[in-house]
């Protein structure tokens, strides 16, 4: 059945080289050099880290109207942010002010350099959305924090349960839809009338979809439990993900990112 | 008024200029006469779904127009202003009994007439009225509709529909998971909906018997075309369509069909079994 839109339906099926990676490494990675963009503080360095999301978005494949969709949700906080920078940061050279607005060269070039993290941090996560499959995302995760069963974290129970989340997203979704479609044939007005009115029409949406997602944690548990399911066993994957040259070379890839970073920061 | 329903050219397509864009209705034109019970049938996947909910305004064509009495939907029709068409247009959704929600069955049932704004002092009435038509005892009114069996719920989420006195009502599987008594209740009542209280009803469904038995006309869907509009008798009768477009024989045509291979010949095709033992008895009286 198609689904009009899922929360992780920004995932491409496509057939690129970052496609390919193993997710784990991918999502290391995508953590990796949001990192580093908080330690670029020059326009040599905001450049260079620019150019090279400019080379993975192209190498990913991907639309870049994909990335203008993953921008608009957050551009009032951007703008918001950036007013903020604008107006009332202080030093470097006064250009005007007014009360307690201050412009500075300094609050331009901060407000500038802000812009341009969004952008990247966004952009960044955004080819991680694109190029993995939800379920890929959750091995990788699972994968990546294997580390932490020496610390009695429960690791297997942690990524089925993510696995299972993310598994219930576009089912939940349909149900959401098919329910409003119901209520809305029932008189129901989502999203009109006072702020009361509002959040009123959507006790007839919530309900049904509580009862549903009881229902199905019910049945799933169920039908885990006679398939044999034990808790914190070690489980094998259906999916085994290799470690690929190029997963190697990224790997290399990024020190010598962070090195020229490092090098053209001030 | 005339209550007819009419599609013109009726294009739709999911995820519009994304890569998953998929064509839900291909250029659909149809007419379904006021009064009249219609089956829409097709395989899964096919747009049965997706057409009816054009219906009242659920999803808006991309391109085209579709007329429900004096009511005309478009492209750019606009969200607001829709509450007297979902009034005239009630719409049963595949397990309907997802929907509800309130403290009591009263409440659930009272939650659509107040909806379309309906005045309070007539609401007991309404709900009395149509929950002894879909069958739920009074005492019931009081419970917490998570509190009903299955078959109860399901009867109550029609009461739902009912409650807001629709003119044309649509039903998505309405007997889908029900045992053969429900299934049976529910088919009879909405033929009595139809024939005593002059209800439009446009019936999506994947039971044949019940198509063949119930409907004045047939909607055959497959991949987003509408491929025939037929009466039943025709497109039962025509084994080769059947098969065409992969649609079960409904067990009527069955006996009809094992009877004449063994020479036993009936004048007319009977979809009713009540009709069909009727015309055995009759054929074996004259032997």
């Amino acid at each position: 059945m198609p689904m009009d839109n899922f929360i992780f339906g920004r995932y491409l099926p496509m057939d690129s080289i970052i496609h390919k990676m193993n997710p784990a490494a991918k999502i290391f990675l995508c953590f990796y050099f949001v990192i580093l963009v908080f330690f670029a503080n020059s326009l040599l360095s905001y450049s260079a880290m620019c150019l090279f999301v400019i080379v993975l978005i192209f190498l990913s494949k991907s639309p870049i109207k994909m990335f203008f969709k993953g921008i608009m949700p957050l551009i009032w906080i951007i703008l918001f942010t950036i007013a903020i920078q604008i107006l009332f940061s202080s030093g470097g050279e006064m250009i005007y002010k007014i009360g307690i607005i201050n412009i500075t060269t300094f609050g331009i070039k901060n407000a500038i350099f802000l812009f341009m993290r969004f952008i990247l941090i966004i952009s960044l996560s955004t080819i991680l959305t694109i190029t993995t499959d939800p379920l890929e995302i959750s091995s990788g995760i699972s994968i990546l924090l294997r580390p932490l069963k020496k610390l009695k974290f429960p690791v297997e129970t942690f990524s089925l349960m993510i696995s299972i989340a993310l598994r219930f997203v576009p089912t939940l979704t349909d149900e959401t839809k098919t329910i409003m479609d119901a209520q809305r044939s029932r008189g129901v007005d989502f999203g009109s009338g006072g702020l009361v009115k509002r959040v009123k029409s959507f006790i007839p949406l919530l309900i049904p979809l509580f009862v549903s997602a009881f229902k199905h944690a019910d049945n799933l548990s169920i039908a885990m439990e006679s398939r044999g399911y034990r808790i914190n066993n070690r489980r094998t994957h259906y999916n085994n993900y290799g470690w690929s040259n190029f997963d190697t070379l990224s790997l290399f890839l990024a020190v010598f990112i962070s090195m020229i970073i490092f090098i053209l920061r001030k | 008024m005339d209550n007819s329903v009419l599609f013109k050219n009726v294009i739709y397509k999911y995820q519009m200029n994304t890569p998953f864009q998929h064509t839900a209705l291909n250029n659909i034109n149809l007419k379904i006469k006021a009064g009249s019970f219609v089956s829409i049938v097709g395989k899964t996947g096919s747009g049965k779904s997706t057409l009816v909910k054009h219906i009242n305004a659920l999803l808006k064509p991309n391109s085209g127009t579709i007329n429900v009495g004096n009511f005309t939907i478009n492209s750019k029709t606009n969200n607001k202003n829709l509450k007297k068409l979902r009034r005239k247009v009630g719409m049963v959704f595949q397990f309907p009994e997802q929907q509800l929600f309130a403290n009591t069955v009263k409440e659930d049932i009272a939650f659509g007439p107040l909806n379309f704004g309906y005045e309070e002092n007539k609401i007991p009435n309404i709900v009395e009225h149509v929950s002894k038509i879909v069958g739920i005892d009074k005492d019931l009114l009081n419970k917490s509709p998570f509190e009903l069996s299955g078959g109860q719920q399901r009867r109550v989420a029609i009461a739902d529909v009912l409650a807001t006195n629709p003119e044309i009502l649509i039903l998505d599987e309405p007997t889908a998971g029900l045992d053969p008594e429900g299934k049976k209740f529910i088919m009879n009542l909405i033929n009595d909906l139809n024939k005593n209280q002059d209800i439009t009803i446009i019936l999506v469904s994947h039971q044949m018997d019940d198509v063949a038995k119930y409907s004045d006309e047939v909607i055959v869907m497959q991949d987003g075309n509408l491929v025939k509009q037929c009466y039943p008798d025709e497109l039962f009768a025509n084994t080769n369509l059947l098969k065409k477009y992969d649609l079960q024989m409904p067990v009527s045509v069955k006996i009809n069909l094992m009877l004449n291979e063994r020479g036993f010949k009936l004048n007319d095709l009977h979809l009713d079994e009540d009709d069909l033992i009727n015309a055995i008895i009759n054929k074996l009286k004259e032997c």
